[in-house]
């Protein structure tokens, strides 16, 4: 068994407004 | 090709370092994986890694555009906090109130950004002494917003002391997310958060708080709480928020390091239990449809941020800078006033990226290459890495325990909730 949770793939902000 | 497997909360997760990508598996497919196998059925599912030099060059040569900009609109403060990054407010330097030539000229430079989305954010000390300023720069940004067919966003950090009805009506007018500091109950808040005569604030910051929450009802606000040392069972504190009608929440560690307040190794697992209850309550409340949020468990799984994204981390530096009361620029709020990494002044020029900065990712940093979280943290926080090394390519060990323990239990959380 395989669940994706998160899947990031290879883009418009940054996580310390 | 790595994969990270970890098991939490009775579950089995696999964790594609290159990407960050994660994936909820079986016990067999588990025990393989820490064997060194990768089973067919997880091939089939990763993602595409881009390669070391592809995303480096992109992350380091192709343009990264400014679009977020924090205007630090004084340095003054009306309360004393022992554990305050900014030294109560004054960041070691000149008080003071930003000109609003200074706020205006940063917003022109702001709207020269090729970007079509940006972001404004009012900081201090305590904004809110620097009303006339902030309200002017807020009517200012959204006409050469509009002018400009930029979509804009407006925040502000308060500690809620001077936050009235005419402001409140006036932030809501503008949609400015508030983050609202409150540490959790009195004997916790009132433990560092003090006004100049040494008195706790508790009543009076929730007091505004509520209003916030009264009319906002969830969103667009956090409250953000600090943990210390001294001040360790943050899930409790988390969970009095909530039940005081709090929606959207986060609660960090304490930043710096050798202080009675710093966190330390010894309280590393304490830390470790406090998530696993925060985990299992924030699981509970959602389950039983009464959802709050906390910063660090909104991983977005649905529409997640791209790799080459979350390797930029926060983007301090390039993306985000802080322009402060004099018009200095610095690559976040935290640099405010570290001559080292000065950008200049908005009075004089542009907004470049600090070179030192596009290079500062998880990629060229020795603890952070074979590190499997490293596509999901992006390197760490800049500030707290120089201030606690000496350089932005540093390392917090105590900080990077904290990151990789909170981003299981988002996983493990994000999954047990996913349908």
């Amino acid at each position: 068994m395989v669940k994706i949770i998160i899947k990031n793939e290879i883009d418009d902000k940054g996580a310390c407004a | 090709m790595s994969l990270y497997p970890f098991n939490l909360m009775d579950r089995f997760f696999i964790v594609h370092e290159e990407t960050g990508s994660c994936f909820e598996v079986d016990k067999d497919t588990f025990e393989a994986v820490q064997c060194g196998v990768t089973p067919e059925d997880v091939e089939a599912v990763l993602p595409e890694v881009p390669s070391t030099d592809w995303l480096k060059n992109r992350l380091e040569n192709e343009p990264r555009h400014f679009s977020a900009l924090c205007l630090n609109v004084t340095h003054m403060c009306n309360m004393a906090c022992t554990y305050c990054f900014a030294q109560q407010g004054d960041y070691g330097g000149s008080k003071g109130i930003m000109s609003e030539d200074v706020a205006k000229a940063a917003v022109d430079r702001l709207m020269k950004s090729p970007s079509s989305w940006v972001d404004i954010d009012f900081f201090g000390g305590e904004p809110l002494l620097a009303w006339e300023t902030v309200s002017h720069t807020l009517i200012y940004a959204r006409e050469q917003a509009e002018k400009n067919a930029k979509r804009i966003r407006f925040s502000l950090t308060t500690n809620g002391l001077l936050l009235n009805e005419e402001k409140l009506d006036f932030l809501d007018e503008y949609g400015v997310n508030l983050t609202l500091s409150i540490d959790g109950p009195k004997e916790i808040h009132d433990t560092f958060r003090v006004d100049k005569a040494g008195n706790g604030t508790f009543e009076r910051s929730i007091a505004a708080f509520k209003e916030v929450e009264r009319r906002r009802k969830g969103s667009n606000y956090f409250v953000r709480g600090t943990f210390t040392h001294q001040t360790l069972d943050f899930s409790d504190y988390v969970k009095f928020l909530v039940n005081e009608g709090f929606k959207t929440i986060s609660m960090e560690p304490v930043t710096g390091q050798g202080m009675p307040w710093s966190i330390t190794t010894e309280d590393l697992p304490k830390i470790r239990s406090e998530y696993e209850k925060l985990a299992s309550f924030y699981i509970e409340k959602a389950l039983s449809g009464e959802r709050f949020y906390y910063y660090h468990f909104e991983l977005n799984p649905i529409n997640p941020p791209s790799v080459v994204r979350r390797f930029t981390g926060c983007g301090a530096g390039v993306e985000y800078v802080v322009v402060n009361p004099q018009g200095y620029i610095y690559p976040c709020h935290q640099f405010d006033n570290v001559a080292t990494f000065s950008m200049g002044n908005v009075l004089m020029q542009d907004v470049k990226a600090h070179p030192d900065f596009l290079k500062a990712h998880a990629l060229n940093k020795a603890h952070c290459k074979d590190c499997w979280a490293r596509a999901l943290c992006g390197g760490g926080c800049h500030a707290e890495n120089y201030f606690s090394t000496g350089s932005i390519y540093g390392q917090t060990p105590i900080t990077c325990e904290i990151v990789k323990m909170r981003l299981q239990y988002a996983l493990a959380a994000n999954a047990i909730l996913q349908k």
